[in-house]
């Protein structure tokens, strides 16, 4: 009898202790056997660094992460589909703020939770992405991974070089220096085009400027970002539409003027600009092919990799140009502003940003994931790495300089390049992104048109009246009302 | 004596059905072995081309239905058909009339099928001809040239990008070459310029995307005219010699219009596909330079997808399937009449 109970007592403990193991297991291997499939777009820029970090977190939790990526044209109707008929097929969206609107207004994502926010250290990301770009009516869906404006790069080599100031000032009339308006910013694209200049030791000619301008990409962000020095009112938030009813603004005379020069400089570029992405002119202009540049802040980190880059050091990092003129529309006439620049920054894209789907059946591992990738250690190190696409929306990411500095800037360049960003985002007349219903189709009418204008099959007036007309149709087919509500809450629009 | 009917049945089969057609319960047993595939067509082909047609009639979208929103803006409900969602409309076929894009891409594609299509079946014709003679290697020559045909058609459109480059590229290397190459030819000098706008500039990216879709496909024609070919009898052509017809008079009098009934074929295969091309399109050009290249699939894809703009999109698919209907008619109907009697 004693030795049975001793024999029980044995296998008791056995079993508590074998228990024991296993529930340590799963404390330390939260997520064994569940698989979270991440979704964002196609290539190593944003994607790259999941496929980099993602084994580091399937070693922590026993999770398993499924990458797939998509071409930028398809993104949003993979995703879109996929969230509209609930089929659960991504758990983790890495998608453009400016998707919002089609993502998290319909609720087709996970709210994040205070305790979520809180450990990804909340109060270090810049107000303008934790309080307006991952948010929607007050809730948070998001968790922010990049931030994101355009910016100029120009070769400041050249642009900052006594040889060639004189005879640009016999030119033009004014000191060659970093342009402050798209006037000056044509003018340098014009002096410069086609003239042998030295790159890294190499005597060929160079290209004026290189903007991204291919039909179903990004390159419609150029654009805007032009639209936004010639057609954005000081102290008026609503840019691409009136908040008084809803009416376009697309085809008013300051965006007509801002495609009239978008077009222009097509002639100071490279002949295949016409079918570049920006993946592409990333390729290029740190590659010595161009003067200058518009681009998101990713061109700053490239520019100082030494196997992208030949120009490393030698590229100056500013806000985007302003106009000598903006178009009132309200007033309905052009605007001088004192200061004789009208400087409006475009925060274009407003970043990419990690929602979790509603409708994931592994929600608490693809939450987990997502604080995972936004964790401020693991994005400062992503920011100053070329070729992951992130830029910093982090207060840590841009008041620490000593990281960039580590990662090959000079100390000049890299102060220069966090000045231009910090400019930029702090600016009182920056331009937000469109963040509403439909702003896909919004955006991809607008494309159409742009890329006829540049195509030379109509004119700039045409293609933007064109694209007003189909602003219109969709803001009636979604419906005015609820399109205007949503659009003055996205810019903080107020009728006082 | 009453010359007999042949079509009229006498003595004691009278009233029976035909043997071919069997006993009632063969014929109960045919249909029920009939029925599943009868069953899965209706449901996979026909079920979605009358849901479609029914659905190009309405304003459903993305979200809901037009109708539906603008009477919630309004303060009213219930305003959809029968008390559903959505609303009959004609209005996205009175679009089509007004929908410059759609007419644009409309165009587009008739030319991508014309210019395919001749393009595809003269070269394919000509290979044929070259690989139904006897050579050394003429195998491994016939596997090459097969193997662009098994590339997936996004490949086939990367590497057609990466060739196509005007600046960059293999094709504009050579091109300056030969530049160089004739500039120094006395008398020409050196201001011939072989630069192209491949994808760059509208007309140019049109044949551009025909180039690109030729070289995936014309392994297609030529294989199917070179089955044709053999199946030619060598005693046609032997008796074709002895009477002293020269080569040309071969292929033009015996050749050519006993393959007429497998060109018509494979013309017919070749210009449906063409009609629904897409995928070269948006890797190489995305639809531009403006709406110079974007196809009707391109569009609907677009209108559906990316707009979520259901009803349209249904109603293009309408457009699309009438001209394919008009093609294939027209083709078939020119093809009987210019084939040999006892062809068709």
């Amino acid at each position: 009898m004693k030795k049975a109970v001793t024999v029980i007592v044995l296998l008791a403990l056995l079993l508590v202790s074998g228990l024991s193991q296993v529930t340590q297991a799963q404390d330390e291997k939260p997520f064994e056997g569940q698989k979270v499939v991440v979704v964002t777009q196609e290539g190593r820029s944003i994607g790259g660094p999941v496929e980099d970090y993602a084994p580091e977190w399937e070693e922590m939790t026993g999770g398993e992460v499924e990458l797939q990526q998509f071409a930028w044209g398809d993104l949003f109707e993979k995703t879109v589909t996929a969230l509209e008929t609930g089929s659960g097929a991504y758990d983790v969206l890495i998608f453009p703020a400016s998707w919002s609107g089609d993502y998290m207004a319909p609720g087709y994502l996970e709210p994040i939770p205070e305790e979520l926010r809180t450990s990804v250290d909340w109060d270090d990301v810049i107000p303008l992405y934790r309080d307006l770009i991952v948010s929607w009516g007050g809730t948070v869906y998001a968790l922010p991974y990049d931030g994101d404006s355009h910016m100029l790069f120009y070769r400041k080599d050249l642009v900052d070089n006594p040889d060639y100031a004189a005879d640009f000032e016999g030119q033009y009339g004014y000191p060659l220096a970093e342009p402050k308006t798209w006037a000056q910013y044509r003018d340098i694209a014009e002096f410069f085009n086609l003239k042998e200049v030295d790159t890294a030791g190499v005597t060929a000619p160079i290209y004026g400027a290189m903007e991204a301008q291919k039909r179903n990409t990004q390159a419609f962000y150029v654009y805007f970002s032009r639209a936004a020095g010639f057609g954005k009112v000081p102290g008026n938030p609503c840019f691409f539409f009136s908040c008084d009813d809803m009416t376009p603004q697309v085809n008013n005379p300051g965006w007509v003027r801002a495609l009239e020069t978008y077009v222009d400089i097509t002639q100071f570029g490279p002949p295949e600009m016409v079918n570049w992405d920006v993946a592409d002119t990333r390729i290029y202009f740190p590659s010595g092919m161009s003067v200058l540049n518009i681009d998101w802040g990713d061109v700053g980190p490239i520019s100082i990799d030494e196997n992208a880059s030949v120009v490393k050091g030698l590229v100056g990092f500013a806000p985007l140009p302003g106009a000598e003129e903006y178009w009132d529309y309200e007033a309905g006439e052009w605007v001088q502003p004192e200061s004789g620049v009208n400087e409006a920054p475009f925060i274009a894209f407003g970043g990419w940003v990690i929602g979790v789907a509603a409708d994931s059946d592994a929600k608490e591992a693809a939450l987990d994931f997502a604080a995972f990738m936004a964790r401020p250690e693991l994005v400062k190190v992503l920011a100053v790495t070329g070729g992951t696409g992130i830029n910093p929306a982090r207060f840590s990411q841009l008041e620490d300089i000593g990281p960039w500095i580590d990662a090959g800037f000079d100390e000049e360049s890299a102060a220069d390049y966090l000045d231009a960003i910090l400019t930029t985002i702090n600016h009182p007349n920056a331009v937000l992104d469109l963040r509403i219903t439909g702003t896909a189709e919004y955006q991809q009418t607008l494309d159409v048109e742009i890329t006829r204008a540049i195509a030379g099959e109509i004119s700039p007036q045409e293609a933007l009246d064109n694209a007003a007309a189909a602003w219109n149709e969709i803001s009636d087919r979604l419906g005015r009302e609820s399109q205007l509500e949503q659009y003055r809450n996205s810019v903080g629009w107020t009728a006082e | 004596m009453e010359a007999s009917n042949p079509t009229t049945r006498t003595g004691p089969a009278a009233g029976k059905p035909p043997a071919s057609e069997g006993t009632s319960e063969d014929r109960i047993m045919k249909r029920v072995f009939l029925s599943p595939a009868v069953i899965v067509l209706l449901l996979l082909s026909i079920f979605p081309l009358f849901w479609a047609l029914g659905l190009s009639f309405t304003d459903m979208q993305r979200g809901g239905s037009t109708t539906e929103r603008i009477a919630e803006a309004a303060g009213e409900t219930g305003q959809g058909f029968l008390g559903l969602d959505f609303s009959l409309t004609m209005r996205n076929y009175e679009r089509i009339f007004n929908d410059e894009r759609l007419q644009a891409a409309a165009r587009n594609t008739l030319y991508y099928v014309f210019i395919g299509v001749i393009v595809q079946y003269i070269i394919g014709f000509g290979l044929a001809l070259v690989l139904n003679e006897s050579f050394r290697g003429r195998n491994l020559v016939r596997v090459i040239f097969l193997m662009p045909m098994m590339t997936t058609p996004v490949v086939v459109a990367y590497t057609g990008r990466m060739m196509f480059d005007s600046y960059r590229s293999p094709l504009a290397d050579l091109l300056r070459h030969a530049e160089d190459w004739i500039a120094g030819i006395p008398l020409i000098g050196g201001d011939v310029s072989l630069a192209a706008p491949w994808l760059t500039e509208g007309s140019w990216a049109r044949g551009t995307i025909v180039l690109m879709d030729s070289w995936q496909w014309i392994p297609f024609v030529t294989l199917i005219l070179l089955a044709g070919m053999q199946a030619i009898p060598d005693d046609v052509y032997e008796a074709a010699r002895v009477d002293g017809a020269s080569s040309f008079q071969i292929l033009r009098k015996i050749t050519f219009p006993l393959l007429l009934p497998i060109s018509a074929t494979v013309v017919l295969i070749r210009g449906l596909e063409i009609f629904k091309i897409i995928d070269v399109i948006v890797v190489t050009t995305g639809g531009g330079p403006g709406s110079a290249t974007e196809s009707l699939t391109m569009y609907i894809y677009k209108t559906a997808l990316t707009f979520g703009n259901y009803g349209y999109a249904a109603s293009i698919s309408f457009v699309l399937l009438i001209l394919v209907i008009v093609f294939a008619t027209v083709f078939l109907t020119v093809t009987r009449r210019i084939a040999p009697r006892g062809m068709y």
